[in-house]
């Protein structure tokens, strides 16, 4: 008998004691690998230079650095397990340019704004000889201040240390370089052109051209000291523009950079640095993983449990046939579904049937909504009936039903494997339009919602400011005046950080984005929204929505789309037509100051492509500004309801005419306000990092738009979260 | 000043027309040490007595995560096949097959499922002397597709000694066994104490996700099959 053996055997007795965590706990079979650190751009390296890991899959990082005379605020994601995307904001203060008459000012700041890809293309092999293999694009759409490209291995030895070396081009090849090797293909890649204009275009003609490349590399020593990681490095970036005005106080005496690095828990790490033998930096760095929430998965109420049906359980049907027994159990579902978080919208019995059509009003993921309520009726429908038929409704609208067989639930409840039978023998299909007449109907209707929010909003990256924060204070109502049809008004109260009238934009276009911040301004109440909207189906599979009135801060008008979407296809259809004119930024009411007016919309195909998550919206038409064009948006989601997309719109306004940036584009971020509490909401976050706000390839924002509210509840986003069907 | 920083996060969290966001209002409370109600505050100080188990005849367990300091009392609320569902008052559940638990809801992190080879003294009771050397167990745990997570794991058994346990004053003699397992995601040691006679596991600390960790599980009053 082991002295271990009995510890353990005290541990069974007393239980509480610390000798039973230690015995209990899982051994991972093999040592979990700290995940990377960021470097000061905000990718995946080491201090000023990168390395060729990568972050878990999904990974979100949003970082920010400052040494010298340069500060960097980075938001990076691991796209794929192969490829990542940083999105970032640098200000470079002296960096010296010509003003507006051509006279040089030496103290003028940069703020710039650059996007970078970097391509895994082997894994490491911590077992053999195989480094890990990257290929980096950094600063490729921006303006070319940071523009570069790289070819980086890294290596783990000794289990704490990782080396790096690589190979860069453009800015990276400015320290000991040599000949580009690929001016040996072709003299062409030995010019490099620097000057992109307005930004905002892919410099393929730069890649990897340039008179010199020159090698970088370092290492990282996580040390015995708990969290505290050591990085050294050679750096090939000579910083030689940032030199270059005479009031800059950086100067760049050594290739060689030094840092320590704390990871103060998981997700937070903060480094100091000193950089280039001149100047000490700092970079703090936040991280979070869609698929490893903050908060524990479920602190919540437990589902209803469940027996089976009695062999001997009576199976009369007279109930559903009698209007008033049918009644007094759709008002007692209600109850029950009320206390579990759903609304029940209808109800609709037949022998061997229920149809129940119920608004999610708690659960983050459908199937857990879907699922408690199947125990709901489990527990509470006659014997007799056989097949439930659950109905999803959002906002007003019916989208799926999911059938159950009760015989089959029953057999599944509490087994192993329950999750993917359960999935296997749901049959999903488009909701009818309307039970009929004979359906228990809510009494809801004409009813008033009303909601008092305070509305903090996020301005990100634009040019004068890279962060920009204010308090808005949102009022709104809805007169629900029956299935479908709505009136909705709201209000916003600027309340604080309220920024004063820019004035009239200039553009060489309407201006239908580009004085957006007029609409913003001033502490008089915002009538932001006064529509009419009717959401209805025309079928099981084409869902319409007509909405008028004054449809978004901006435009005012009438409003038309219609939706094809068959819930067991991956694809739809969508098309929406608009004719609005643009609204006075000082008179709610007012349409007299732009005497705007067009006539717009988009097609859309939306498809869900399958491959990790990644969805896709390609639209065409007519925007804004009367201008052609289209947009391709790529967005990843995730099961629990993360979201990162990104997109852009070509139209037919030049670049000269779109101004900086060349085109629009951005970068979409939701966040389920369910991953940072440990109890269920519905609630989400959205960021948007938009390029600045310019008037081509502007869209219509209307609040209601079919394909967010469906989108849900197709097969593939059911499949994806239905492992919560039995939670 | 506590009550104003409830009232903040209220005022934070939005007000509608159906009163403050439930949600909020829930979250606020947990984290709020005042405005217990008189009664809600005896009832938990009232001791659960053996008596007054026996009296109900309803089957009955205890569990405790390690991180809590007391345990909770759950009872048994449905019956699917032989796996038995408990739900403790804020209608937590933990299912059991026999002394095995197979399902969490509630604490935390959920274990969906869990199975076994066959014959599992955990299950099924045996007596000590006639258990296997070992069972294969399998557990699944939510992952972004119906398949679940599924995690494999070999186990062996080693009988330790003879050991008394007292649950709820109720003294049983029993035989202390541990359980050794492994799998490709890792390993974990179980520990459970089984009737010396019939093999019943009255009480154990059981692995359920590498996130939860483990269970202490005392069986107070037997599930011996549905009535009527």
């Amino acid at each position: 008998m082991s002295q271990k053996r009995l510890r353990a055997g005290a541990a069974v007795l007393t239980m509480a004691s610390a000798t039973a965590l230690a015995v209990g706990q899982t051994a991972p079979a093999q040592e979990a690998r700290p995940r990377p650190s960021l470097n000061l751009y905000g990718t995946t390296g080491l201090i000023d230079m990168p390395s060729a890991q990568a972050q878990p899959d999904g990974q979100i990082s949003i970082s920010y650095s400052q040494f010298g005379e340069t500060s960097r605020r980075n938001f990076n994601f691991q796209i794929l397990p192969r490829l990542s995307g940083t999105l970032r904001y640098s200000t470079i203060k002296n960096w010296g340019q010509n003003d507006d008459n051509g006279v040089y000012d030496p103290t003028y700041d940069l703020y710039d704004r650059s996007f970078d890809l970097q391509l895994q293309i082997l894994d490491e092999d911590y077992d053999g000889w195989v480094p890990s293999l990257a290929l980096g694009f950094r600063d490729f759409l921006g303006t070319g201040v940071y523009s570069s490209e790289y070819l980086v291995a890294s290596k783990t030895v000794a289990e704490d240390f990782t080396l790096t070396a690589g190979i860069g081009w453009g800015r990276l090849s400015g320290v000991n370089g040599f000949k580009n090797p690929f001016c040996e293909l072709s003299s062409g890649f030995c010019d490099r052109e620097n000057d992109f204009g307005e930004g905002g275009k892919v410099a393929f003609g730069t890649f990897f051209h340039g008179e010199e490349s020159a090698l970088f590399g370092g290492v990282e020593w996580r040390t015995p000291i708990e969290n505290v990681t050591l990085k050294a490095e050679y750096s090939s970036d000579a910083y030689s523009r940032e030199q270059k005005s005479p009031a800059s106080t950086f100067e760049r005496k050594s290739p060689f950079n030094f840092g320590a690095e704390y990871r103060w828990r998981e997700g937070v790490t903060a480094g100091l640095y000193y950089m280039y033998g001149d100047t000490v930096g700092f970079n703090v760095s936040l991280s979070g993983n869609p698929n490893r929430p903050l908060a524990p998965q479920d602190l919540g109420t437990g589902p209803l449990p469940v027996n089976a049906r009695a062999m001997d359980a009576p199976q009369g049907t007279d109930w559903a046939t009698n209007p008033a027994a049918r009644d007094a159990l759709a008002e007692a579902l209600a109850e029950v579904l009320k206390a579990e978080g759903m609304r029940l919208e209808q109800f609709k019995a037949e022998p061997g049937v229920v149809d129940v059509v119920i608004t999610n009003l708690r659960f983050n993921e459908e199937p857990q909504a879907i699922g408690r309520t199947a125990r709901v009726l489990s527990a509470g429908m006659p014997a007799s009936v056989q097949t439930f038929r659950i109905t999803m409704m959002e906002d007003d609208l019916v989208t799926t039903t999911i059938a159950i067989d009760r015989s089959d639930f029953e057999s599944q409840v509490d087994r192993f494997g329950a999750t993917l039978e359960s999935w296997q023998t749901a049959v999903l299909e488009g909701a009818l339009p309307s039970l009929g007449r004979e359906a228990w109907v809510r009494d809801a209707y004409p009813s008033l919602d009303w909601n008092l929010v305070p509305a903090p909003y996020l301005v990100l990256l634009t040019p004068e400011d890279p962060i920009k924060l204010g308090v808005n204070i949102d009022l709104g109502f809805r007169l629900n005046l029956a299935p479908g049809l709505s009136a909705t008004a709201n209000i916003s109260q600027p309340f604080i950080n309220v920024p004063d009238d820019p004035g009239p934009s200039e553009t060489n276009l309407p201006p239908v984005r580009s004085d957006q911040g007029r609409y913003y301004s001033g502490y008089d109440p915002k009538l932001t929204q006064l529509t009419a909207d009717y959401l209805f189906k025309l079928n099981r599979d084409v869902y319409a929505r007509a909405t008028v009135g004054l449809i978004e801060r901006m435009f005012g008008g009438v409003s038309g789309e219609i939706l094809w979407k068959p819930v067991n296809q991956s694809w739809g259809l969508g098309a929406e037509l608009n004719y609005v004119m643009q609204r006075d930024f000082d008179d709610p009411f007012g349409f007299g100051y732009y005497d705007y007016d067009v006539v717009m919309g988009l097609g859309s195909l939306y498809w869900e492509t399958g491959f990790y998550g990644l969805e896709t919206q390609l639209s065409a038409g007519r925007y804004l500004a009367g201008d052609w064009g289209g947009t391709v948006n790529v967005t990843r989601r995730f099961a629990n309801g993360w979201a990162v997309g990104a997109y852009f719109t070509l139209t037919d306004v030049t670049s000269e005419d779109f101004g900086e940036g060349s085109f629009d584009k951005g970068v979409t971020l939701e966040i389920p306000f369910r991953w940072t509490v440990p109890f269920e909401t519905k609630t989400n976050n959205s960021i948007g990092l938009t390029s600045v706000s310019r008037d081509g390839g502007a869209n219509l924002m209307v609040s209601n738009r079919l394909y967010p509210i469906v989108r849900d509840y197709d097969r593939y986003h059911l499949k994806q979260s239905w492992g919560t069907f039995w939670q | 000043m506590m009550r104003r920083i409830a009232a903040l996060a209220l005022l934070l969290g939005a007000c509608t027309n159906q009163g403050f966001n439930p949600i909020l209002v829930e979250a606020v409370n947990q984290v709020n040490p005042w405005d217990e109600p008189d009664e809600a505050a005896a009832a938990k100080g009232q001791p659960v007595t053996r008596a007054a188990i026996d009296r109900a005849d309803v089957a009955t367990i205890r569990a405790r995560l390690l991180s809590d300091k007391s345990p909770t009392y759950l009872f048994a609320a449905s019956d699917n096949g032989g796996y038995v569902t408990y739900a403790s008052s804020l209608r937590q559940t933990l299912t059991l097959r026999g002394s095995q638990i197979t399902a969490t809801r509630g604490l935390g992190w959920d274990l969906l499922s869990a199975t076994s080879s066959q014959p599992d003294p955990l299950t099924r009771a045996i007596p000590p002397g006639s258990w296997p050397e070992g069972v294969t167990r399998r557990y699944e745990f939510p992952a972004n597709s119906p398949e679940g997570r599924i995690e494999t794991f070999t186990c062996s058994f080693e009988f330790v000694g003879p050991q008394e346990v007292v649950i709820l004053d109720q003294r049983h003699q029993g035989v202390e066994v541990s359980e050794t397992c492994s799998g490709p995601a890792g390993s974990f040691e179980n520990l459970h104490l089984a009737d010396a006679r019939t093999g019943l596991v009255w009480r154990s600390l059981q692995w359920v996700g590498e996130r939860q960790g483990l269970i202490d599980l005392e069986i107070v009053l037997p599930y011996t099959g549905r009535k009527g």
